[in-house]
């Protein structure tokens, strides 16, 4: 089976099991679970299984040192630009390097954001959930560039993904730290950062709006002159002689 | 042993073949040096070496490349690993690993070597370099001599029979570039290890090697030993910068003075000229005094502390005029850039003032000082973003708060002045390293300011470029205005500045004249000022800094 | 200058085997989620203050936790206000929001927003302590040897290495661009943006340049050669770490012996429930905690035995 299935039903099951179920009081598997601890072994597993997937794909040194590269530029940019609360540069790169660089690339590039900046800003139990979520508008973000969707659908996007990053960072301090679960704290939960999100989204939505198109132009261009060879393209290396 | 047959390589998407039909053999234990202006196909020969081309970047390869009785084009890099050892330009960007020992071992790591042999090898490359205090420590904290070294080191460790090296030192300090440089000797010297150079700074390795080869237009144009090299002419013509003392004796050689060689270090030169500088060297240099302008930077004990704790420049009092062209020099860490980021305001004293043109830089913003004045950085791509070349003109003017047509006509005399007018629509990162240079110049001088400030622009640069942007800078200095030229090289200081400052531990040293301080000077004197102190005692002025002005002297 | 915040302090706890630490982090963890009884959790986040003293990071350790205190509020917030459960109504809202019911604050809602609070102290103490001490490197050799794919450990490696070269590059583009008028913090929202932009754009045309020479590096350093590769560093396993391994999970499987018991519950709701501590649970619990202590004095131990 392919991996990436394997990825696609995990997400199903931490987004079932951290939104939908512990929201139903009455279903029975409430009383046996932890969903604290559920939604973090999941994210784990969904990181983990990611990691294996890229294993298969990357071929060479080529595809290894630029999602390394991609992901310390978006690293960086987490670090020093914290002068603005809520807008993070790091989403917009995310988003371009998984429109150009597919879904395998684009998880990878937003996992690694979350991992290594907070080798600088601290670790926590927030690191998974980071890296899940930013992995995940990675993904999302090859879907757009295969379809080829244009700025208005890359400034939609943005928007979406600025609150969807706040709905999965909040989910879990939701399932971890509050009592009882039900949908009405779990509403309260979602709506304390709603003005953090909604600055996160404004700023998706201008980086993307102004510079998305540009940025991924800028990209497209590397990866013709790369001849890069991640998840399903041709790889058009001439061959010699 | 190396073979090339008739190698034509083509990379994919280009129309001009970057290698043309190149026929080479080169022995075993030879140490060659690869020369030529940029674009004349040097990386190219040096990257078919170990297979990166065709293997790494696509393209159309015909004839055949043979290294060490391997077939290049049969077999990937990875299988030339341990043929072939190859060391870049930039060492921030060879290192993978976080520490020393770990960048080491990653190649064996690769190659599967078990875990006993690894650590032998280790210890045995640390010790080569002399760099095993270095073992546990962070990459990210060596200085970049230290990490070519560790780069040399890893790539050591394979026991390549080839150790091809693409200009090393072109992103070094002085003193980074010469231990770099005397460690590629020594792996020629005492291990018998093939070495190929390729190198734009002939004075530094002229006398090393054995042989050179000059690369232009993708064809190798000459190829012998350094003397039979230098003496046709021809090679200067097309840009290859001919160390000072080798261009005298060329010059005194097409005046009808016979010599009958070409030295290649100052010793040789002192031997081979002495009669000529006995003969003739008796006269006095017409002295050229400058009239200085009024001062613009004024510099009262400057005291500059960073938020770290380090103390990086201590009671500096300076007075730049109009007119100054002004070198900055000094060891690395000595202070330089911290002095010139306060002219423009980058950083503000901690303690003392900085005046510009009247203006105190604690009371202006940056953006205003951008106005009086510009600031060049080493590498031109750190300015360019913008679409257009045009654009990125525009920009400063923009941020300047300048409007519509102001900026449109400002930007074509900057691009008519740069002679970038035919590429003012194009995107500034496809240009070639001499246009970027350009291009990063005039989007800061089209604030006209009257203060330009260059941080080591000419490292790294081949002769050619360096002197389009010395020749520029006389120009924008003879109009009134002052050149501030952070720099290591001591050549391009001695040939085209006023006044040099000297700092040492965040104080300045010495300040004065390029004659006064150039000359008998032990580290910071010029080729020819070094050829020129052992004839004082014939009368030979002693502070004569460049060839042209021994030539003038001797004619 | 942004640097890691691991420093290496050469103590017992920096000298810890990374297995030992991960588990550790694991157990603190898993035991924080389990456990309800804020008293149990206070001594969680107790046990693991002597690891901060003793690995000489209290400094560091502090700043980190001062984040965590707004998370902490936002915990007392949140639980205080969704909460409509609790007998002590402490203060009603005087207005009703259909559906949703009267909204109230009830003294047994801030308990549990506290006890929750202490939840999340345990845990991002314990995190910030990982975060100190264990070097990055040895936390990707730790993965390889978990059997984590080799070149998706390595991209996180390269990525971690160029992080300070690449803060370097922003500062000098920034220097740049600020000599040529850009005004960083001038005007709205999307002039800033701009004004990032022009950082954001060269610093990422030239890493992607870099790109080229480091996969050409990697290349000519035979990476990718088919062969399987070796690895130099290794983890050392003393029988000491063996030890602490065997204690951890021990306590893993007290801790969740212990929970399936039914004890470490806590039920703040409807009222406070009593802390009535049995027999039978004052000593698994007082083992528990002695489980918990003991990676100290091993350490130490190990410590004593690597440098003799």
């Amino acid at each position: 089976m392919r991996k990436s299935y394997i990825c696609l039903g995990l997400i199903l099951a931490i987004c079932i099991a951290v939104f939908v179920l512990p929201a139903f009081p009455s279903c029975p598997l409430n009383a046996l679970m932890n969903w604290g601890l559920v939604a973090g072994v999941l994210a784990t597993l969904t990181i983990v299984a990611f990691y294996f997937e890229f294993e298969m794909v990357a071929l060479s040194s080529k595809e290894i040192a630029l999602v390394s590269m991609l992901g310390t530029i978006s690293a960086v940019l987490r670090i020093p630009f914290t002068a603005m609360p809520g807008v993070q540069p790091c989403t917009f790169l995310v988003i371009c390097s998984g429109y150009v660089f597919g879904p395998v690339a684009g998880f990878m590039v937003g996992a690694m954001t979350a991992l290594v900046s907070n080798f600088f800003l601290g670790h926590g139990p927030w690191t998974p959930y980071q890296m899940f979520a930013w992995g995940l508008a990675g993904v999302t973000a090859a879907y757009i560039g295969r379809f080829n969707l244009g700025r208005i659908w890359l400034v939609i996007f943005g928007i979406a993904w600025g609150y969807l990053y706040g709905v999965i960072m909040n989910a879990w301090f939701w399932a971890t730290f509050v009592y009882p679960l039900t949908l009405r704290t779990f509403v309260v939960t979602e709506t304390n950062s709603l003005w953090f999100d909604t600055f996160h989204a404004i700023g998706n939505a201008i980086f993307l709006g102004l510079f998305g198109v540009k940025t991924i132009a800028i990209l497209d261009r590397f990866r013709k002159r790369f001849n890069w060879g991640l998840a399903s393209e041709p790889t058009g290396t001439p061959l010699p002689v | 042993m190396i073979r090339m047959d008739s190698l034509t390589f083509c990379y994919s998407g280009a129309s001009i073949p970057a290698l043309k039909d190149i026929n080479l053999e080169i022995g075993d234990g030879e140490f060659v040096l690869v020369t030529g202006p940029s674009g004349g196909g040097k990386s190219t020969l040096c990257r078919c070496l170990n297979g990166l081309i065709p293997h790494f970047h696509g393209g159309r390869i015909t004839g055949r490349v043979e290294v060490g009785g391997l077939d290049v084009i049969k077999h990937p890099t990875k299988e030339l690993a341990t043929t072939v050892g190859m060391v870049f330009q930039d060492p921030e960007n060879q290192l993978v690993a976080m520490d020393v020992e770990r960048e080491i071992a990653f190649g064996l790591e690769n190659l599967a070597f078990p875990r006993d042999v690894i650590a032998k090898r280790i210890e045995e490359s640390l010790d080569t370099l002399g760099i095993s205090s270095l073992r546990y420590r962070p990459l990210h904290e060596l200085s970049g001599g230290e990490k070519q070294k560790v780069a040399i080191a890893s790539i050591l460790a394979l026991h390549p029979d080839i150790v091809v090296l693409d200009e090393p030192t072109s992103e070094l300090d002085p003193k980074g570039a010469e231990e770099v440089l005397s460690i590629v000797e020594r792996l020629n010297d005492e291990l018998g290890i093939t070495v190929v150079l390729i190198e734009h700074r002939l004075d530094r390795v002229i006398h090393l090697v054995d042989r050179v080869i000059v690369m232009h237009e993708g064809r190798a144009i000459a190829d012998g030993g350094a003397r039979d090299i230098f003496d046709n002419g021809e090679i200067a013509d097309i840009g290859v910068g001919i160390p000072p003392i080798i261009k005298l004796v060329q010059k005194l050689k097409q005046k009808g003075v016979s010599l009958d060689n070409i030295p290649l270090t100052v010793k040789e030169g002192r031997v081979m000229l002495e009669k000529v500088f006995r003969e003739r060297g008796r006269k006095t240099l017409p002295q050229d005094e400058r009239v200085k302008g009024k001062p613009i930077i004024e510099i009262e004990n400057l005291w500059h502390v960073y938020p770290q704790g380090l103390t990086a420049l201590k009671n500096v009092s300076l007075r730049i005029c109009e007119g100054e062209f002004v070198a900055i020099m000094g060891r690395n860490a000595s202070g330089k850039s911290t002095l010139v980021k306060h002219v423009n305001g980058l950083l503000k004293p901690t303690k003392g003032r900085v005046r510009v043109a009247g203006i105190d830089t604690r009371e202006a913003t940056i953006a205003e000082m951008a106005q009086r004045v510009g600031y060049v950085f080493q590498n031109p791509n750190d300015h360019l973003f913008a679409d257009t070349v045009q654009e990125e003109v525009a920009f400063t003017l923009k941020n300047l708060g300048y409007r519509g047509r102001e900026i449109a006509s400002r930007v074509d005399e900057m691009l008519e002045r740069f002679n970038l007018k035919e590429y003012s629509r194009q995107y500034p990162r496809s240009l070639s390293g001499g246009e970027r240079q350009r291009v990063a110049l005039a989007s800061v001088l089209v604030a006209h300011p009257q203060v330009l400030i260059l941080d080591e622009p000419t490292r790294g640069m081949e002769y050619r470029l360096k002197s389009e942007l010395m020749q520029f800078l006389e120009e924008y200095r003879d109009r009134g205005n002052t050149v501030i030229l952070v720099t290591h090289d001591v050549e391009t200081v001695a040939e085209h500045a006023d006044r040099v400052i000297l700092l040492g531990e965040g104080r300045v040293v010495v300040d004065g004249s390029k004659r006064d301080v150039l000359s008998q000077a032990l580290l910071f004197s010029p080729q020819v000022n070094r050829l020129v102190q052992a004839f004082e005692k014939y009368g030979v002025p002693g502070d004569i800094l460049t060839a042209d002005e021994a030539l003038d002297l001797l004619i | 200058m942004i640097s890691f915040r691991y420093q290496d302090k050469g103590t017992a706890i920096h000298k810890l085997n990374p297995f030992c630490k991960l588990a550790w982090i694991c157990g603190v963890l898993v035991l924080a989620l389990l456990f309800d009884n804020p008293l149990y959790l206070l001594a969680l986040f107790v046990s693991t203050l002597p690891l901060v003293w003793a690995a000489r990071v209290g400094k560091e350790w502090a700043s980190i936790m001062k984040l965590s205190l707004y998370l902490c509020l936002l915990v007392i917030v949140i639980n205080a206000l969704v909460s409509n459960q609790g007998s002590h109504v402490l203060y009603q809202f005087p207005f009703h929001i259909p559906i949703w019911g009267t909204p109230k604050i009830t003294l047994e809602a801030i308990l549990c927003g506290i006890g929750n609070a202490v939840r999340l102290t345990a845990i991002i103490s314990a995190f910030a302590i990982l975060t100190l001490t264990l070097h990055p490197d040895n936390l990707m050799l730790a993965m390889i040897k978990m059997k984590l794919p080799y070149k998706s450990v390595l991209v996180t490696s390269l990525a971690t290495r160029f992080v300070p070269t690449l803060i370097d590059d922003i500062g000098t583009i920034t220097d740049v661009q600020q000599s040529r008028g850009l005004e960083l913090n001038k005007g709205g929202l999307r002039q800033k943006i701009r004004g990032r932009m022009t950082i954001i754009i060269p610093l990422l045309s030239n890493s992607l340049d870099r790109t080229f020479q480091v996969a050409e590096a990697m290349e000519s350093r035979a990476f990718g050669n088919g062969a399987k590769r070796t690895f130099y560093n290794r983890i050392g396993m003393s029988a000491v770490d063996i030890a602490i391994l065997a204690f951890l999970f021990l306590l893993l499987a007290m801790g969740i012996s212990m929970s399936l018991l039914g004890q470490g519950e806590y039920s703040y709701y409807p009222t406070l429930g009593g802390m009535n501590i049995g027999l039978l649970e004052g000593l698994m619990l007082s083992i528990l905690a002695l489980l918990l202590f003991m990676m100290l004095p091993l350490a130490y131990l190990k410590r004593r035995i690597d440098l003799d």
